[in-house]
């Protein structure tokens, strides 16, 4: 690959971890998200950075960004806009939404009612909102990164399969490490998110998606993407196994961590690494298996144990 | 033992095993033997060859080329014949195969060219020695197949243990030859019970058909006037014969019939023998067994004879039979001359040699006379009505030739009477009686004992045949197709200074004409009768014949080949040279793509492949092998932890098989030599334990290279 797209990305890269300190491997996958075309679900407990993480990210392209933040009470037309008879002319006129911004910070998406948070399945998945007949492109690059707290259950409605097979990938941040954190009460180094300067135009973004695509997949690295979905489907542990649109995902994310690793070709730990966020939150464990609160974490021990067993191509 | 080495060890001997065949059949000049031994014994160290010749084989490709160029030219102008020319393209194509196996496919490829050999030399040699060579390749080959299965399997399923597995030296135990050796000797019994035994047994001996004990209703040893009525319309197949040493065109030949049992003995209703008994006649010099002495009145002819099971014991042949080669190896001879041998059941193939009747030739001497016995029972008569007797005076008055006489009988009732296969039963009168002389039509039978009868009315001896027409012939394979709607009864009369004659009253061929096989049928038989002879009943002549055929043609392709290059003038020849060496070079460049390892670019691209793999293996040796969902990167890492001290060598290896096996990278010949030094640099024991102290160079010393 060409120099300068691997500088860009390192250049992204610190700059959103100058925000978010100590956990370069979830700016990675932030950047694997942007570059695939994809869009995020940060899912952690409360106090990690998700909000941070999206905000910073956005604020390092030079791209309109929009936060909304999902409660019981947001409608549809909240966030995709609405049509207004105009007096003047005698016709109504669209008011594009907030959802009408490159990047969407949808906070807290699973506070909203599933009518609202379905009106974001046509946006994510075909990048255009279709309303009174009318359908509305929306802005390239277009990246929605939702948020979820995956403890407080009250007053809340988990996503539905359909919409959670949308998300490319599914990130936990985590607690940072001691010295991340010491630094971070610190404070020294750690820059405030207003400060952040944007280092990516929205066209060297197009641009680097555009590269993504062409990196090079080796016909047997297919066969172990292949191995894998198939893994998922066969497993006794899992009831739903993982979906075409989940094998595209995998292949596709796996094409940006080589991308983002300055390679032009996959190589078999792309796919590897890249199996739990792309993987997991498609699949339904058995219910014997679950806990109260821990289906996730079963379902990325499930994968990560199927992933170990799929033979590799040499 | 490892599984590596003993694979190599089989192949190498198979190609040994093809190279006597070869020497065995001629086609190997013994001057060349010592060279050709050295070049294929010196393939097994193919590889220290081939990475010490570095030059060598970055212009493999274009000395490849030529040496492939020469063998084409060789085909078609040099060598003494188009097989001698294939073998000496087979010899280099072995070759290069050899110097250039990488793969297990390659070694493949070098036990499919040592069958083609054993193919080769099959063509051209008939000796026992042959039969040695060849257990020792169905020996050889399935061990070879064992080992290659195995290794195949291995690279397959478990590609992460291959390395390990294939130098492990655990698998092949004496446990496995021995099953590969009963694996082996298995085949080769059933291979010989199959071949051998099966299509030479005949049907009777198996169980398998319940219509075996039908029997050819046409044909019996009795005739009885009246009782048949549908036999002929059966187109089952009693016999096929073809005639290997000529006439040309046996189709042509007049009056051509197949002569089973002859009687004698009329009841008025039924014909039957009159005196059973019968002599046995034995083998003779040259296996065959002489009937009776040529007269000069007729020309020699010998029928290769295929006989169905008909249930009868009878030898068919054309009269007048002179003598027969069987396997039974005796056949008895009762007093009407009909010749039987037992085992009725099994279909027979024999081959008999007969002088056909010319009527018109007499030879003085033949048929001395008739004993006074033999003249009683040749002119043995039933009481008749006075109306038969009558007839035969009417029909031959004023002929005082017996000959003359019977032709006149013959014609008589040819052109009086109609062949008929609706026999209207009128049991008031004699079955005879009603032919002659009420319905006036009838089958061969009433003919054949209406003629008889006749005859003896008159005082000349005659006795009925039964036997078949000549049957159909089948232009494919070049024979006669005789089927039971061929069976047939005929008469043979005795004359003074002829012998007994056939005479064939019946007017049938008419009515025969309307039988017609289509030509589909005929070829499809053809090939049955192909399959008998060539398969079951496959000769010692056969082979010589057929070896003799191979050669003859390949001079005659050759020969055509070069007269052609000549009379065609300048520019054109050198097209057609042309065009044919492209051809020829294209068929080699063919087989060198599909072992992958010919175009440089491939050649590059696998190189650092095979390094890693190599990697691989020296890592075995140390326990460290890659688990199945590991991947290379991170096994290298588990190296690294492991050996510390090889960080940078691993770490490289990793990266540039990474490189080519995943980025389609190119790497150029010195540099798979580099990383080849790279990996064998890679300790054989554990750090501190190394073979012999030996440990690698620093990297920065190899990079210079």
């Amino acid at each position: 690959m060409s120099t300068p797209s691997l500088e860009l990305i390192r250049r992204l890269e610190s700059n959103v971890a100058r925000v978010l300190v100590g956990k370069p491997e979830v700016v990675r996958l932030a950047v694997i998200g942007l570059l695939a075309r994809g869009h995020l679900l940060i899912e952690d407990v409360p106090g990690v950075g998700k909000t941070t993480l999206a905000h910073a990210l956005a604020r390092s392209l030079g791209a309109t960004f929009q936060r909304i933040q999902f409660t019981s009470d947001l409608l549809p037309s909240d966030i995709l806009g609405v049509s207004i008879y105009d007096a003047k002319t005698g016709e109504f006129a669209f008011k594009p939404g907030p959802l009408f911004s490159n990047i969407v910070l949808a906070d807290e998406i699973n506070r909203t009612t599933p009518k609202t948070q379905s009106s974001l399945l046509e946006a994510m998945n075909e990048f255009q909102v279709s309303l009174d007949h009318h359908t509305y492109p929306l802005p390239r690059p277009f990246m929605v990164l939702a948020t979820q707290n995956p403890l407080e259950y009250a007053g809340t409605h988990p996503l539905p399969e359909s919409q959670l097979d949308r998300f490319l990938l599914k990130i936990r941040i985590g607690y940072p490490g001691r010295s991340g954190e010491k630094e971070i009460l610190r404070g020294a180094g750690v820059v405030p998110l207003g400060q952040l300067e944007p280092v990516l135009s929205a066209d060297e973004v197009m641009d680097l998606q555009a590269a993504t695509e062409k990196v090079r997949v080796e016909e047997s690295l297919l066969d172990y993407v292949m191995g894998i979905v198939e893994a998922t489907r066969r497993s006794p542990l899992l009831t739903l196994g993982v979906s075409p649109r989940g094998s595209l995902a995998l292949l596709r994310a796996a094409q940006a961590h080589a991308m983002a690793d300055g390679r032009e070709y996959v190589v078999p730990d792309d796919i590897k690494q890249l199996a739990v966020p792309a993987l997991a939150h498609r699949v339904i464990v058995k219910a014997r298996l679950e806990r109260p609160g821990g289906a996730e974490v079963e379902a990325e021990a499930v994968i990560d144990g199927l992933v170990q067993e799929v033979p590799v191509p040499r | 033992m490892s599984v590596r080495l003993a694979f190599q060890i089989c192949t190498s001997l198979l190609v040994g095993d093809g190279l006597a065949a070869l020497a065995l059949a001629g086609l190997l000049a013994p001057s060349w033997w010592v060279f050709i031994i050295l070049v294929v014994a010196a393939s097994w160290w193919h590889e220290a060859i081939r990475a010490r010749v570095t030059a060598v084989v970055r212009h493999g490709h274009l000395l490849t080329l030529l040496v492939g160029g020469f063998f084409a030219l060789h085909l078609l102008y040099l060598a003494e014949s188009l097989l001698d020319g294939f073998v000496h393209l087979l010899l280099f194509l072995l070759f290069f195969r050899l110097y250039t196996r990488r793969t297990l496919r390659d070694s493949r490829d070098v036990v499919l060219l040592s069958f083609f050999m054993l193919v080769a030399a099959s063509a051209l040699t008939v000796s026992v020695g042959f039969l040695l060579i060849l257990v020792v390749f169905l020996l050889l080959g399935t061990w070879t197949l064992m080992l290659y299965h195995v290794m195949g399997e291995s690279e397959r399923h478990a590609p992460d243990r291959a390395p390990a597995l294939i130098e492990s030296r655990h698998l092949v135990t004496p446990s496995l030859l021995g099953l590969s050796v009963a694996a082996s000797l298995a085949s080769l019994v059933f291979t010989l019970l199959f071949f051998f035994v099966l299509p030479r047994v005949g049907q009777a001996t198996l169980p398998l058909k319940a219509r075996l004990g039908q029997m050819v209703s046409g044909f019996t040893d009795r005739v009885e006037l009246g009782s048949f009525g549908t036999i002929q319309t059966d187109a089952t197949v009693v016999m096929r014969v073809r005639f290997p040493d000529g006439p040309a065109a046996p189709e042509l030949l007049v009056g051509l019939r197949w002569r089973g049992i002859a009687f004698d003995h009329f009841s008025g209703r039924e014909w039957s023998v009159s005196r059973p008994e019968r002599r046995t006649m034995v083998r003779v010099f040259g296996g065959h067994i002489l009937l009776d002495r040529p007269r000069g009145t007729g020309p020699l002819i010998t029928q290769e004879i295929y006989l169905e099971p008909i249930g009868s014991e009878v030898l068919f042949a054309a009269p007048r039979l002179l003598g027969v080669i069987l396997s039974a190896g005796m056949v008895t001879v009762d007093a009407l001359d009909t010749v039987t041998s037992p085992v009725p059941h099994a279909r027979r193939q024999y081959r008999a040699v007969s002088e056909l009747e010319v009527p018109t030739r007499r030879a003085a001497g033949v048929g001395g006379g008739l004993s006074d016995e033999e003249r009683a029972r040749s002119l043995q008569l039933p009481s008749l009505s006075p109306r038969v007797h009558a007839l035969a005076r009417d029909v031959t008055r004023g002929i005082p030739d017996p000959w003359a006489a019977a032709l006149r009988l013959r014609d008589h009732l040819q052109t009086s009477f109609r062949y008929s296969l609706e026999l209207k039963g009128n049991s008031a009168v004699d079955p005879l009686e009603e032919f002659l002389f009420v319905s006036r039509s009838g089958n061969c039978e009433y003919f054949a004992s209406s003629l008889a009868v006749l005859l003896r009315s008159v005082g000349i001896p005659a006795r009925v045949v039964n036997g078949f027409q000549h049957g159909e012939w089948n232009p494919y394979g070049g024979y006669f197709t005789v089927r039971q709607r061929d069976a047939h009864s005929w008469v043979e009369a005795y004359f003074p200074g002829r012998g007994w004659m056939t005479l064939d009253p019946s007017p049938r061929a008419e009515f025969d004409s309307s039988w017609m096989s289509s030509a589909a049928f005929q070829y499809l038989d053809a090939l049955r009768m192909r399959w008998h002879r060539s398969i079951v009943n496959w000769s010692l002549g056969d082979q010589m014949q057929a070896s003799w055929a191979v050669r003859q043609q390949a001079l005659s392709w050759q020969r055509a080949v070069f007269d052609g290059g000549l009379s065609i003038p300048g520019s054109k020849r050198v097209a057609a040279i042309g065009g044919a060496l492209a051809g020829a070079l294209a068929v080699v460049v063919f087989l060198w793509r599909r072992g992958g390892a010919w175009t440089p670019t491939r050649f590059r691209r696998r190189g650092s492949v095979l390094v890693y793999e190599r990697m691989l293996r020296r890592l075995a040796r140390l326990g460290l092998s890659p688990g199945p969902g590991e991947t290379a990167r991170e096994f290298c890492g588990r190296v690294v932890r492991r050996l510390p001290h090889r960080r940078d060598a691993v770490e490289e290896l990793t990266r540039v098989y990474e490189q080519v096996r995943f980025g389609r990278s190119e790497i150029g010949p010195e540099e798979v030599e580099r990383l080849s030094r790279l990996a064998d640099w890679l300790p054989l024991a554990p750090e501190g334990e190394a073979v012999g102290g030996r440990r690698g160079p620093p990297l920065s010393r190899l990079r210079g290279t």
